[in-house]
């Protein structure tokens, strides 16, 4: 059964992963390394109600990256200050008080960690992996338990108790011009953190450029020499609603390329095209996918973090989260709002949208919810006046929710229908929108279709 | 030329002909550049622009849902017989601002659009509470 893993990034998502409504919809909680970092007594509480497993993403890529994207502005906007970049307090916490070494260097220095910390004229610096390995293992395995006192742990039993159910090796980012350094030192990490951590199983954390793809052999070969326990590819910038047909085929070949080396495959951040691919009939290309609330299906490496994007609809005929005017120009003229039975048999038949039913009265005024906004107006320095919508909180909560429904039921369509009917599927939305609206917001569709249907005779 | 010349002279024509015009005007997560409500309660979207016309044709398809009328409108110019098909077959139409600011069609008027109702009202709303807020 592939694995449903959602990217917990801050605390006011707790709500989406809490309680019997949405305890059931996903399998792990991904915790990001900074959230852990800065508030670890909030995290373990959150992962004791939760009950859940989980794992903790160290975050060590963050740290080769220009400084810049580790700050934030801290001028003050009022007294129109010029922009003043300092530190994020968290990321500070996770380098000083947690990872240490190299990573606390950073900050104090004021720039990036450089292969040079690892390697020494091409050779391995021993010394030095061994010393993050030891941080970033004691910063996994440690943190979280040590901040819940003895009564709360006699209570509190997650799944796995509070360790999470794998670690993730010290890993680098592979760029486009310096992905063979790192590739070395990252299968250096993953060796001695495989020495060091004896009772979880360890990950090798794969964060590749696409242009770092060109090298797919060497990276595969490389991997191939430790066959870790398990792999998490992140592969920056990865839209699946914009890949190429070639594109797709090359991401399918990547990962059945990857699958041989290891026992588990995760995408980090991934959409339907990657649900798909975990498919049983295609052999478990891929072991599982992880998502955040509502966002989050692909993911540039930088910046780290921030930035939520605006809730959106998911209309999970086309697989996409659209922007609610692009999805009512799909559903309304095709008189899918007219009637709750047409609504539910051509958009949607979640419990989110059906207490929407229940309280609006109607699947034209359920659907409208999704898109509320408040418009707010701006005016530019050069005095023309712009005026934006911002989405309102109830309209931002139910899109999230119905989207996670239909994630859990993407999940579902997987283990319970064919292959080829989840390929038509994809075939006949797009033949039906295409030919009313124009191939725009479905063309991501019929590319995933012919690329999937060939990789399959392959 | 710029794209507010053109958005003041739309707003002057179509206040002559008696419709209520609000610039601006929030619509689907996007701005409409004029909104108009005509006497008979029909509602007008119009996007301005300098360039970049298959640009506008697609912002312009998303207000068909909630205007019974969706324009672009540009500077007087030898349209592409292509663009001017394009503009058609999506449903909208055409006007030029001419240099002397006068505003022409060159294309025959859109059919009237099926708007979806809800957001119908809401643009018409919003077109009424700007114009309120600036008279």
């Amino acid at each position: 059964m592939p694995k449903h893993i959602y990217n917990y990034n801050t605390h006011a998502e707790k709500r989406y992963f809490l309680g019997p409504e949405h305890h059931g919809l996903y399998d792990i909680i991904r915790l990001n390394g900074n959230i852990v970092s800065h508030t670890p007594e909030g995290v373990a509480g959150f992962l004791a109600t939760a009950g859940k497993d989980f794992y903790i993403d160290p975050q060590t890529h963050a740290f080769q990256h220009a400084t810049i994207h580790l700050k934030s502005d801290v001028s003050d906007k009022k007294k129109k200050e010029p922009p003043r970049y300092k530190f994020k307090p968290s990321i500070v916490k996770l380098a000083n008080e947690r990872l240490g070494g190299p990573f606390s260097q950073v900050i104090a220095n004021d720039k990036p960690i450089s292969p040079a910390v690892f390697t020494d004229k091409g050779t391995i610096k021993n010394v030095a992996i061994n010393s993050v390995c030891q941080s970033v293992k004691e910063f996994q395995l440690d943190l979280i338990e040590s901040e819940l006192d003895d009564e709360a742990k006699e209570f509190i039993e997650g799944p796995s108790g509070f360790k999470p159910v794998f670690v993730i090796a010290p890993y680098f980012y592979l760029s486009k011009h310096s992905w063979r350094e790192w590739l070395e030192i990252n299968v250096a990490c993953y060796q001695r953190m495989k020495e060091l951590v004896e009772d979880v199983p360890t990950y090798l954390s794969l964060v590749v450029s696409k242009d770092a793809l060109d090298n797919e052999g060497d990276i595969v070969s490389a991997i191939s020499g430790v066959k870790p326990d398990g792999i998490l590819l992140w592969i920056d910038s990865h839209v699946e609603e914009e890949l190429r047909r070639s594109e797709v085929e090359s991401y399918v070949h990547f990962l059945k390329e990857l699958n041989g080396n290891t026992e588990f495959l995760y995408n980090s951040h991934g959409g339907y095209l990657s649900i798909l691919l975990c498919h049983p009939e295609l052999g478990g290309i891929l072991d599982g996918v992880a998502h955040s609330v509502n966002y989050g299906e692909h993911r540039n490496v930088v910046p780290i973090g921030g930035g939520l994007p605006m809730a959106r609809f998911y209309l999970y005929s086309l697989h996409s989260r659209l922007r609610w005017g692009d999805a009512a120009d799909i559903v309304q003229p095709r008189g899918w709002l007219d009637s709750v039975g047409s609504y539910r048999e051509n958009i949607c038949m979640c419990h989110q949208c059906q207490e929407l039913f229940d309280e609006k009265g109607s699947a034209e005024k359920a659907f409208d919810l999704y898109g509320k906004s408040n418009p707010v107006t701006i005016t530019r320095r050069d005095g023309t006046i712009v005026r934006l919508e911002y989405p309102t909180k109830e309209a931002k909560q139910a899109a999230t929710r119905h989207y996670l429904y239909n994630k859990a039921k993407e999940f579902d369509d997987v283990e319970t229908k064919t292959y080829n009917e989840l390929l038509q599927d994809l075939d006949a939305i797009y033949r039906e929108v295409s030919e009313n609206s124009g191939e725009e917001v479905v063309s991501h569709l019929r590319t995933w279709y012919e690329a999937l249907r060939e990789t399959r005779d392959c | 030329m710029s794209e507010k010349s053109i958005v003041n002279a739309i707003v002057e024509t179509l206040r002559v002909y008696g419709f209520t015009v609000a610039t601006e005007v929030a619509n689907f997560y996007r701005s409409a550049d004029v909104g108009a409500l005509a006497r008979n309660g029909d509602v007008w979207v119009v996007e301005c622009k300098v360039s970049s016309i298959g640009q506008a044709i697609k912002q312009a398809k998303t207000h068909k849902l909630s205007a019974d009328k969706v324009f672009i409108a540009t500077f007087y110019k030898n349209t592409r017989e292509i663009t001017l098909r394009r503009i058609r077959d999506a449903g909208l139409g055409l006007l030029y601002v001419m240099p002397d600011g006068s505003v022409s069609k060159p294309v025959e008027l859109p059919k009237r659009n099926m708007p979806w109702g809800l957001a119908r009202k809401r643009l018409s709303e919003r077109i009424l509470e700007l114009r309120e807020n600036n008279a």
